[in-house]
């Protein structure tokens, strides 16, 4: 341990003095939430840690909603005074219009103590970096990761070697470490390097979103709140299905401090038959959101952030494994799925803790590695396959994939499992649910809690 | 090693004293509480709680181990450990 405490003392030194380490422990790749947090946790536990990041923080994210489970993560990496003093949005809950059926839901009644938020995900990630700076990882920012040599990594010593070049130069340079994390997003350096990514195809979707100031919004209470009083009262985050979406394309309305996130997720098919060839994406989707009764009037003293829209083309994608011999991956890189339920930040979270543990113990017991590991890939992969069972509508799961997701569920709480099914209830995807789940207790106890939303719409 | 049961119950006690979970009030750990649904160990806590159970018995744990019928009570948790002690 004094060797390791060492090493981590030498490469906080070469950060200050600007030089990538030669060696590490363990090298993350990337500086979104699961590389901050592995890189944290890992250097709590004693590791030296150097983590790369292609951009500079603060930089442009979207996925602002997070629910509550995120701050025992952050409580773990010790950041979360920093993120409570940010004073992000407190978020009570969720507004759902689907089908014409409109209902909502609060985390007080299903026993959450602490909230919900709507963060800019610029300073959330920054604050999290930050947090893994101050404990001691080296962070190189503008420092792309090509590929990791993960040949020697099988040997006693595991073995591994990260090619990186930082931006705007023109050689590559190595660094020798024992792990690689690879928390790198939907790029997915290790994952596309080995092969690992497997694509739905049938489930190939579109993002395009924007910002809006001056939006009202949806509380708790199902009433309707002007921004000016979004710090007093906090807002729910407000789903609807399109019209037309075959339960599939759906809008979000997110309240953040200074402006709202819009944005809709729908088939690669629904955005082809409803955008004529001349018309221009944001013209599509100002027509889309005001085609909706709710979010029209919510959006009736709002104007849009001209230039605040963007789109990217997405798939859903799992990973045929998600570590092998000296690596890791976690989050996005590890897989992606329609982001309806909110769940891509805590998943992000989960893994990083997962893998953090597990590298730990690899060090400690060099000759159980490979149970270690595999006890991180069926934890990780039941997870990762129970939030794909959820959130993608129609989903039909492989027989291995359906148990791992049924086991993943028997290991959710009864708060957690009412919680999920209340969700799934909501966006007419609880088939999903009550094939994995055998729990008259979740019903109830979701049935309870989701209320009517009664807003007249004239 | 023998042990008894009260003495495994009295072992895996420690484990469940810690605070974080976000609850409301303490739940009283019966050997037949349900630990998962109850929230005492969720999908972080199972990885704290496997560590655990290896450094207090001494025995290790395999991956195929992991399951709920193995880890959803404190007699359940009981039961692997004394088989792993056999």
């Amino acid at each position: 341990m004094a060797k390791r405490q060492a090493a981590a003392r030498a490469a906080q030194r070469s950060s200050s003095m600007n030089a990538v380490p030669d060696s590490c422990d363990v090298v993350v790749i990337g500086g979104g939430p699961a590389g901050s947090l592995a890189a944290t946790y890992l250097t709590g536990k004693g590791y030296s840690v150097v983590l790369f990041e292609r951009q500079k923080h603060p930089r442009y994210q979207v996925g602002e909603s997070l629910l509550p489970d995120v701050w025992k993560y952050c409580d773990a990496a010790g950041v979360s005074d920093a993120i409570a003093a940010e004073g992000f949005l407190r978020k009570a809950g969720g507004s759902v219009d689907w089908n014409g059926e409109m209902r909502r839901l609060s985390f007080g009644d299903f026993g959450y103590t602490r909230p919900a938020l709507h963060v800019e995900r610029d300073r959330f990630d920054s604050i999290l970096l930050e947090r893994a700076r101050a404990s001691g990882a080296w962070i190189g920012e503008e420092i792309a990761v090509l590929e990791a040599d993960l040949s020697r990594a099988g040997d006693n010593e595991s073995e591994v070697s990260v090619s990186y070049r930082p931006v705007g130069e023109a050689s590559a340079s190595r660094i020798r470490c024992r792990y690689v994390v690879d928390a790198s997003g939907q790029t997915g350096v290790i994952g596309r390097q080995l092969g690992l990514r497997v694509f739905d195809e049938g489930f190939r979707f579109m993002s395009v979103w924007g910002y809006f100031a001056n939006s009202s919004y949806l509380a708790a209470d199902g009433l309707i709140y002007p921004a000016q009083s979004v710090r007093q009262v906090p807002p729910t985050t407000y789903v609807s299905a399109l019209p037309q979406g075959d339960g599939w394309a759906w809008l979000w309305h997110i309240m953040l401090r200074e402006t709202t996130s819009i944005g809709l997720v729908i088939p690669k098919a629904w955005a082809s038959e409803t955008k004529g060839s001349a018309e221009s994406w944001e013209a599509w989707y100002l027509k889309q959101c005001r085609a909706l009764p709710l979010l029209q009037r919510l959006l009736a003293d709002a104007t849009f952030c001209e230039g605040s829209l963007r789109l990217v083309r997405n798939y859903s994608y799992r990973s045929s494994q998600v570590a092998g011999p000296g690596f890791f991956l976690l989050g996005d890189a590890a897989g992606f799925v329609d982001p309806i339920f909110s769940v891509g930040v805590v998943f992000s979270m989960y893994s990083a803790y997962a893998a953090a543990h597990t590298i730990d113990r690899c060090f400690r017991q060099r000759a159980r590695r490979d149970e270690h590991r595999s006890i991180f890939s069926s934890q990780v992969q039941a997870r990762l396959e129970l939030s794909r069972s959820l959130a993608l509508p129609y989903y039909q799961a492989t027989d291995a994939g359906h148990a791992r997701a049924r086991e993943a569920m028997g290991f959710s709480s009864m708060q957690a499992q009412a919680l999920m099914y209340a969700a799934s209830l909501l966006t007419d995807r609880s088939g999903n649910f009550d094939s994995m789940a055998d729990s008259p207790h979740a019903h109830r106890a979701a049935a309870e809690r989701v209320r009517p939303l009664n807003i007249p719409l004239e | 090693m023998k042990y008894t049961d009260e003495q495994i119950f009295n072992a895996l006690a420690p484990f469940f004293a810690q605070d974080g979970m976000d609850r409301k009030e303490a739940i009283a750990v019966e050997p037949d509480t349900d630990i998962i649904a109850e929230g005492l160990v969720d999908s972080l806590g199972i990885f704290k709680l496997i560590a655990f159970v290896e450094e207090a018995f001494t025995i290790t744990i395999e991956p195929d181990e992991v399951l709920l019928e193995n880890f959803q009570t404190l007699r359940a948790l009981r039961n692997l450990i004394v088989k792993k002690l056999g």
